[in-house]
């Protein structure tokens, strides 16, 4: 397989893993209006919690379990649902800012706990030799990694199908009920608080799952994976995607994520060695420009606008 | 009897292509009260807020003595005489009475003591101990301070929404009563009620509002007793 | 032990002053401002920048001659530069609204500002890399001496460097004009107002949106102020706001939301709470204290210590 097409596999593995850390953040931010500025934290729970359940005995750390791998996805998923109904019923009952910046809190802390509770995460090293489901079935990386991404896409897909599935059902009318008015919503007796704290649970589920997914694909996790500027990109994918649908979420993830890497190639060639860290931060500033703009300018999103609408509308809205 | 405050053809709503005020008229001359009734829904809150410039406002005029307002932000409007008491949230519950009334004179310097001494003689029940937290205070109260400190800059048109609400008859009385001494300082009172008995007791005149316009204008010893009223408040509001 | 109290001051003196800003807008401008941190790593840059330039404009020599302000590690150029940067860190915060934040607040809900402020933090961040790179920088190379200010025998002792005595000095006065400020001048009067309800302050005659800038300045300056603060104290990083901002918000809602005395308290409470922690649970988890201050807070008092209940 030649050069490009086996990069352009590893690029949609990657985008994939993103659009479902945005599909999450749709049902979260688009649905259901929950703030969630702690993206990097869940994602960062789903991955070394499948890590630990499906890894190998690190010596002298918590571990060992050695457990199939889809049951470590599952793990990353309950994981992650766990701490976000911890956090939510903590803070669903309060204003909306106050989740933001609980979550940004929770990322804070996830990053500290894996920089330093090396008995569970490793420490700065990470962990390493995580599974990688028929890694030895396949004869090279790249042939392991076209497998990687049928099976991403179809992950994404089935979990695109189940949340446009759960929205439309009778759940998802409550849930839009109350993002159209709480009040009302609370006067006709819909459990609002209830209702948001799934939401939220399910949300950061589909994140674990998507830490999961990125563990056993790369094999090997560390902190730096899971800073504060993945919670940021997969904000960017989102709302330049479109947050009222989730076609919007899976377009945002993959075009925001073009856009970076391809932003990223040219700095690598255009910028001496000197000069490299300073091309990274301006790749982040302009993704941070684009995100404003958008907000400013176009704040239903730049793709899916229309389908959003249109799909409001067909639900006789 | 020239008008004061006049009022024409406003279109305001809080959304674009949902008046609730749907083409109001009204004037209002020195020392009167008018009384704004009409059925829930009647768009007469929103009228006050829009004169106020809380609400945008679409089409029409404002004019209070002779100056336009349409276009002025609020502060500007209060400053040209207009002043306006919300039916909630009209005092700083955290804030003392004086503190209240402190910021409320924030523009007048040097007369500020003069005036909070005026507008007290009026209120003698906020004057014993003005360190309480308005917060604190009973409705009939707050009501009170809340008129104090629109008085405070001696605007010469008072809009009060509501101040009725939550309160006990006999409080109702206490309050409005105070509206003959702004009377006779000149103040044109715009007065929204749904307590009808008792704005009629107090008011000049009267304006009914329905869907957004006035459906009948007129001296309130006229309306009281009137088919009129019962037909509006019946719900035949068509 | 006295000595962790005594670091956890300076370092709770810092957090307090950023932390007025935030508790401000927040209360003003109805969201949580996640730009607030950078405007501390902003004024510390600014600071290092103007000081260069003064540096360059006098030439070496001159300012070596100027010398240190006693035992301080710095001199009046320092100085200089620093009353140069607080309004232009204000000006900073002015320019982030005009651009943003004011063109969202007339459409759509206020949470879209909290994204929009989440952006331009990581935006901002990565502007300070370009301009300066990545590595951390000093505002003075001289070498700090720690004083005995309480002698070994009480409680373990305390020793703090000259340039800590100054922050701490600097934040006490800081704390004392901003409160005569608030209860003294018609403008803080104003904005004690809009911060319990910008309608009832609109109607009662205050100009909003010039209450609003007269925040954003006096908060932007406060911040620039606790951002040399920190660069006094510890170092100047690109990352050095934003590590700040979990304790900043933890200090806003600890103080109650839109009570600057408040924030300060808050602040001070979490600069000890976090000072105290390392000997329990070490240095490397002393940023999760402020987090857990916060848990607690929404848990039991979520209208903080000096707010409005309900």
């Amino acid at each position: 397989m030649p050069d490009l097409a086996s990069y352009l596999v590893f690029f949609l593995v990657v985008a994939l893993t993103y659009a479902l850390l945005c599909l999450g953040l749709a049902l979260q931010w688009g649905f259901t209006g929950l703030f969630n500025v702690g993206v990097a934290g869940f994602f960062a729970i789903g991955a070394y919690a499948s890590a630990i359940l499906t890894g190998p005995d690190y010596p002298g750390q918590f571990g060992g379990f050695g457990l199939p791998i889809p049951l470590g996805w599952l793990g990353g998923m309950a994981a992650a649902a766990v701490a976000a109904l911890a956090v939510g019923a903590l803070t669903l009952r309060l204003r909306q800012d106050y989740l933001a910046i609980a979550t940004f809190g929770v990322a804070v802390v996830i990053q500290l706990l894996a920089l330093n509770l090396e008995s569970l995460t490793g420490g700065a090293f990470g962990l390493g030799f995580i599974p990688r489901p028929l890694f030895g079935r396949f004869g090279s990386s790249t042939a392991f990694n076209l497998f990687y991404l049928a099976l991403m896409t179809s992950l994404v897909g089935l979990v695109w199908l189940a949340l446009e599935a759960l929205v439309r059902g009778p759940w998802g009318r409550v849930l839009r009920a109350i993002r159209e008015d709480e009040t009302a919503a609370e006067a006709l007796g819909k459990p609002v608080f209830r209702h948001r704290l799934e939401s939220f649970a399910i949300g950061s589920a589909v994140m674990g799952l998507a830490g999961g997914l990125y563990a056993s694909f790369t094999g090997f996790i560390a902190p730096q994976d899971f800073q504060a500027i993945l919670t940021f990109q997969v904000w960017a994918m989102l709302i330049v995607g479109g947050a009222g649908s989730f076609a919007g979420a899976v377009l945002g993830a993959v075009a925001v994520w073009a856009l970076w890497t391809a932003s990223g190639a040219l700095i690598d060639q255009l910028l001496p060695a000197a000069f490299q860290v300073r091309g990274a931060a301006l790749q982040i500033v302009l993704i941070g420009v684009v995100l404003a703009a958008t907000l400013v300018l176009r704040p239903r999103g730049l793709i899916v606008e229309r389908a959003a609408l249109s799909a409001r509308a067909a639900d006789g809205r | 009897m020239t008008a004061l405050l006049t009022v024409e053809g406003l279109r305001a709503g809080y959304e674009p292509g949902l008046d609730i005020v749907t083409g109001a008229s009204l004037a209002l001359a020195a020392g009167e009260v008018l009384a704004l009734l009409g059925p829930n829904g009647a768009g007469k809150s929103t009228l006050v807020k829009a004169l106020a410039g809380l609400v945008p406002v679409r089409a029409g005029r404002i004019r209070l003595d002779g100056a336009d307002l349409g276009g002025l932000p609020t502060h500007a409007r209060i400053a040209c005489g207009l002043a306006y008491v919300p039916q909630s949230e009209n005092v700083f519950a955290t804030l003392s009475i004086r503190e209240n009334l402190e910021l409320a004179g924030f523009r007048l310097g040097r007369a500020l003591r003069s005036r909070i001494d005026a507008v007290l003689s009026m209120f003698p029940d906020l004057v014993d101990r003005p360190e309480r937290p308005a917060g604190r205070l009973s409705g009939g109260q707050r009501q009170m301070l809340a008129i104090a400190m629109a008085l405070l800059g001696a605007p010469r048109v008072l809009m009060l929404d509501e101040p009725s609400a939550g309160l006990s008859p006999r409080l109702v009385a206490v309050v409005l009563a105070r509206l003959d001494q702004v009377r006779a300082a000149g103040t044109g009172v715009l007065l929204v009620e749904q307590n009808v008995a008792a704005a009629l007791d107090v008011a000049d005149r009267a304006m009914v509002l329905v869907e957004g316009r006035e459906r009948h204008v007129g001296p309130a010893r006229a309306l009281r007793g009137s088919p009129l009223l019962a037909e509006l408040f019946l719900g035949a509001a068509a | 032990m006295l000595q962790y109290v005594v670091d956890g001051l300076v370092l709770g003196a810092t957090i307090g002053l950023g932390a007025v800003g935030l508790t401000l807008t927040y209360a003003i401008l109805r969201f949580a401002n996640f730009t607030h941190g950078e405007l501390l790593t902003v004024g510390a840059y600014l600071t290092h920048g103007l000081l260069a330039l003064i540096t360059g404009l006098l030439g070496a020599e001159a300012v070596a001659a100027l010398g240190r302000i006693g035992p301080l590690g710095f001199g009046w150029p320092l100085v200089l530069a620093l009353l140069l940067a607080i309004p232009l860190t204000g000006l900073v915060a002015l320019l982030i609204d005009a651009l943003l934040f004011a063109r969202l607040r007339g459409h759509g809900a206020a949470i879209t500002l909290v994204i929009a402020s989440f952006g331009a933090a990581l935006a901002l961040r990565h502007l300070v890399v370009v301009a300066y790179g990545p590595n951390p920088d000093y505002f003075s190379r001289a070498i700090p001496i720690a004083l005995t200010v309480v002698p070994r025998e009480i409680l373990g002792g305390a020793r703090l460097t000259p340039d800590q005595m100054a922050v701490l000095a600097l934040a006490a006065v800081a704390v004392l004009g901003l409160h005569l400020l608030l209860t003294r001048t018609t403008i803080g009067r104003a904005m004690r107002a809009v911060a319990e309800s910008p309608t009832l302050a609109a109607v009662i005659g205050i100009e909003v949106r010039k209450v609003v800038r007269w925040t954003w300045l006096i908060g932007g300056g406060l911040a620039c102020l606790a951002g040399v603060f920190l660069g006094l104290t510890v170092q100047i990083r690109p990352q050095m706001g934003f590590d700040l901002l979990l304790p900043l918000f933890a200090a806003s809602i600890l103080g109650g939301i839109g009570s600057p005395l408040g924030a300060v308290l808050g602040g001070l409470l979490i600069g000890l709470a976090e000072s105290l922690a390392v000997p329990l649970i070490g240095a490397d988890y002393r940023a999760a204290v402020a987090f857990a201050v916060l848990i607690l807070v929404l848990l039991l008092r979520p209208q903080g210590l000096l707010g409005r209940a309900g």
